[in-house]
């Protein structure tokens, strides 16, 4: 991006007249006999991690970041680099700045340690950083996770960014803080590629700072996904410690991986430079889930405030219409009637402003999905508007309760389980283990309605009496129950991908690929019930062709009689594409007691007819979240 | 796709994306209502927003300071910056007379809390002259504000 380059030759020669020569050499010895190169907290500044090799190195990929030509790999000189580059005052590409001020908390951590003689080692004045970070001046941290969006239980993996609140922000002004956002770099709009790309590490992530109501905007409305915003406990030198991070993360590039080396995790470590009691061990090795993430700052977080998004707000201002009220409102939406319509100038002021509001929110959620062109919805959002402010009437909807349970506060996502059961007449014990994340039988608290995703359900075990071995592997497992209502009309769906022995032929291991849309209706506190069109493909080598494809209805209910307990009935009636195949029909029974946070118990039984024969299951499972 | 490749080359040279997700127009006072869509294939596939679409800024040039650039915090460029980025959530809480984003709006004129509801009344009743047509720009509705509060008693102080 810049021009010149500083190079270590040039350095040293234009330096070479003003550097303390013997004090750069005092302090890198001093530093060498306090063993700094070997502090978790130099570590945690240069984002070192051990590699699968056991090889410790930085995540950090951009070469400039590092002032040693080795300094990704080697602590100890990059450490020794960065005492002689303070000593220097040359702008370095392509930041333009000298070391001392690309390198705050270095700098700061480092002067702390080893005592720097500002008349030996000058400090040098950094206006471009003192103006950014008077600029945000945080008076207060918060982590924000935007929790899942309706009808797409991917998004749980979800997100989370850091809100900065500067003097500006008083009581009700949220939106004028800043938002930290770590976000891998694509202009990818295919989100199968994106996907792709993004658990195979093909994309590099940074940093970036940008006006939390943008944030806002983008979740709450755009993506109608509510936000929890949790206070973070960090003084003003903690404060200060994490934007001189920051400031130092400014343009590096990380390694970005979608389930690892991701938002939630390198905010994290952003954190750690604030907070470096805030440890994870290797937690965070195999999966960083944001909802986790939360659990590991949940030492320095307070009670969570809740953002709820425009869905979250419509579906609850609808509750507070009369059903004509609604389907006036959803007539006026869309455009079947008019703002002088008969209908609504009748209505007394009050009940006209609930009617115009909730119509004009209807009208504003068609428009951002896409479902209606701008030259429709402006004049209509306009008359709508103007009608509405008409009736002066200020206000006038309760706003959307609290969900009693915070995200942070949900079952943990790893689960194991022992299990005992029976197929047909033969015992069976199993153990199991689900990295993540949740499932419909789960306890739901903390948990987004209706939405499951279960990423690699694997599981062992032996029939004692034939000493067979059994396993099972389910590599993905999504289903999302949305019910619909006087308001959305939302397309429920599922698919999975697993591995299982059938129980046909020898008993081969099957591959299977099912799922299908659907539809559901009634509330997830309660009872819903749902209705799939369900496809299966299966391969096997006992099928007659190797392969076969069934497609029939699925039809199951969520029950919920009490807190704690869960239960799930499901029905389905699979016909063969193939005139050899082999015809489906099974009924499963699930459900689920918590007895602790922690542990809960799970009883499965269920039926199955497939070509004539009939298989009986049941099993009985001890769960422990952890 | 030579365009976009060219586009993403673009944002990848300016220091720090100066690209906005909308583009606006200097202090984003050309910005209409309703300009915003990401569109059905964006909600449905869009598993995850850990991605970002060439918008990586560092504060610098989308709002924290005035558009100019100089390093001056200025409250009018803020506040146009402001509205211009949350118009649509503006048009619908004036018509509402209440609302977070009408809130910080408020807190951006200095309007003290005695006179917030003054503010908040007097968008509501003055909506449809603020949102006069329907290509209104953000620059047309703060303008008509500013003449609406330069008329009332107690909020003219705020835009002398």
């Amino acid at each position: 991006m810049e021009p010149t380059r500083v190079t270590a030759a040039s350095a040293a020669a234009s330096n070479a007249a003003t550097v303390d020569v013997a004090y750069r050499a005092e302090l890198l010895a001093a530093a060498r006999a306090q063993k700094l190169s070997a502090d978790p907290y130099w570590q945690t500044l240069l984002h070192v991690e051990t590699s699968f090799l056991g090889t410790p190195r930085s995540v950090a990929v951009s070469d400039w970041f590092f002032l040693a030509p080795d300094g990704r790999y080697n602590a100890q000189s990059e450490l020794d680099a960065t005492l002689a580059a303070f000593f220097e005052t040359q702008a370095r590409s392509p930041r333009d700045e000298p070391a001392q001020c690309i390198y705050g908390a270095r700098y700061r951590w480092l002067s702390q340690r080893l005592g720097f003689d500002a008349t030996r080692l000058p400090q040098q004045s950094c206006p471009r950083r003192d103006e950014w970070m008077q600029a945000l001046d945080p008076q207060r941290v918060w982590v924000v996770f935007p929790a899942a969006y309706l009808n797409s239980p991917a998004s749980m993996f979800g997100h989370t960014l850091l809100r900065l609140d500067g003097r500006e922000v008083s009581d009700g002004t949220a939106l004028l803080a800043y938002a930290v956002n770590f976000a891998a770099n694509t202009d990818e709009t295919n989100g199968l590629v994106f996907a792709a790309k993004g658990l195979t590490g093909g994309y590099r992530g940074q940093f970036s700072v940008l006006p939390y109501y943008e944030k806002v905007k983008e979740y709450s409305r755009l993506e109608s996904r509510d936000l929890w915003e949790y206070p973070l406990d960090l003084d003003e030198a903690q404060t200060q410690m994490l934007l001189l991070h920051l400031w130092e993360m400014r343009g590096v590039e990380f390694d970005y991986y979608f389930f690892t080396k991701n938002c939630s995790y390198q905010l994290l470590t952003l954190l750690q430079a604030a907070r470096p009691d805030l440890q994870w061990g290797d937690q965070y090795r195999w999966r960083a889930i944001p909802t986790d993430t939360l659990k590991t700052t949940a030492p320095l977080s307070g009670d969570p405030d809740y953002r709820p998004s425009l869905s979250t707000q419509i579906a609850h201002h609808a509750t507070q219409l009369s059903p004509p009220e609604l389907r006036l409102a959803r007539a006026l939406a869309d455009g079947q009637r008019a703002a002088d319509d008969d209908a609504l100038t009748a209505l007394p002021a009050e009940a006209r402003a609930r009617v115009l509001g909730v119509s004009h929110d209807l009208l504003y959620r068609s428009f951002l999905a896409g479902d209606l062109p701008r030259e429709v919805s402006v004049p209509r959002s306009q008359t709508l508007l103007r009608a509405r402010a008409q009736t002066g009437v200020r206000g006038g909807f309760e706003p959307p309760p609290r969900p009693a349970v915070a995200p942070d506060r949900g079952h943990a996502t790893r689960r194991f389980a022992a299990e005992a059961g029976v197929l047909d007449d033969a015992a069976r014990v199993m153990l199991r283990l689900r990295p993540a994340y949740h499932d419909l039988l789960d306890e739901p608290a903390g948990y987004s309605d209706g939405q499951q995703i279960n990423f690699l359900d694997l599981a062992v075990g032996i029939e004692p009496e034939t000493g067979r071995w059994l396993g099972e592997a389910q590599l993905i497992d999504i289903v999302s129950i949305a019910p619909r209502s006087a308001v959305f009309s939302p397309i429920s769906w599922r698919v999975r991908l697993a591995a299982e022995r059938a129980d046909y032929g020898r008993g081969l291991t099957s591959a299977l690929l099912e799922g299908g849309p659907g539809l559901s209706w009634g509330q997830h506190a309660h009872l819903v019930g749902y209705g799939f069109l369900f496809a299966q493909m299966e391969a096997n080598k006992d099928l007659a062709r190797g392969h076969d494809a069934g497609i029939g209805p699925l039809l199951g209910a969520l029950w919920r009689p009490r807190a704690g307990w869960q239960l799930q009935l499901e029905a389905a009636w699979l016909d063969s594409l193939d005139d050899d195949g082999l015809d489906r029909r099974w009924v499963r029974l699930g459900q689920q007691w918590q007895l602790r946070d922690d542990v809960a118990v799970r009883l499965r039984v269920g039926g199955e007819r497939r070509a004539g024969d009939h298989t009986t299951e049941a099993t009985l499972a001890l769960q422990r979240y952890f | 796709m030579k365009k976009t490749i060219l586009a993403a080359a673009l944002v990848a040279m300016m220091p720090f994306g100066a690209a906005l997700a909308d583009s606006d127009i200097g202090c984003g006072l050309g910005t209409q209502v309703m300009k915003g869509q990401k569109g059905k294939v964006f909600k449905v596939l869009g598993a995850t927003t850990n991605g970002t679409f060439g918008n990586q800024t560092f504060g610098i040039t989308s709002g924290t300071l005035g558009c100019d650039g100089d390093g001056v915090v200025a409250s009018k460029a803020r506040r146009s910056m402001f509205a211009s980025a949350n118009i649509d959530q503006l048009s619908a809480e004036m018509a509402a007379g209440e609302g977070e984003t009408l809130t910080t709006l408020a807190s951006l004129y200095q309007i003290d809390a005695a006179d917030r509801e003054a503010f908040f009344a007097l968008a509501q009743a003055q909506h449809a002259a603020l949102f006069a047509t329907v290509d209104a720009t953000t620059g047309d509705v703060l303008s008509a504000l500013e003449v609406a509060m330069a008329q009332d008693a107690r909020l003219s102080r705020y835009v002398a």
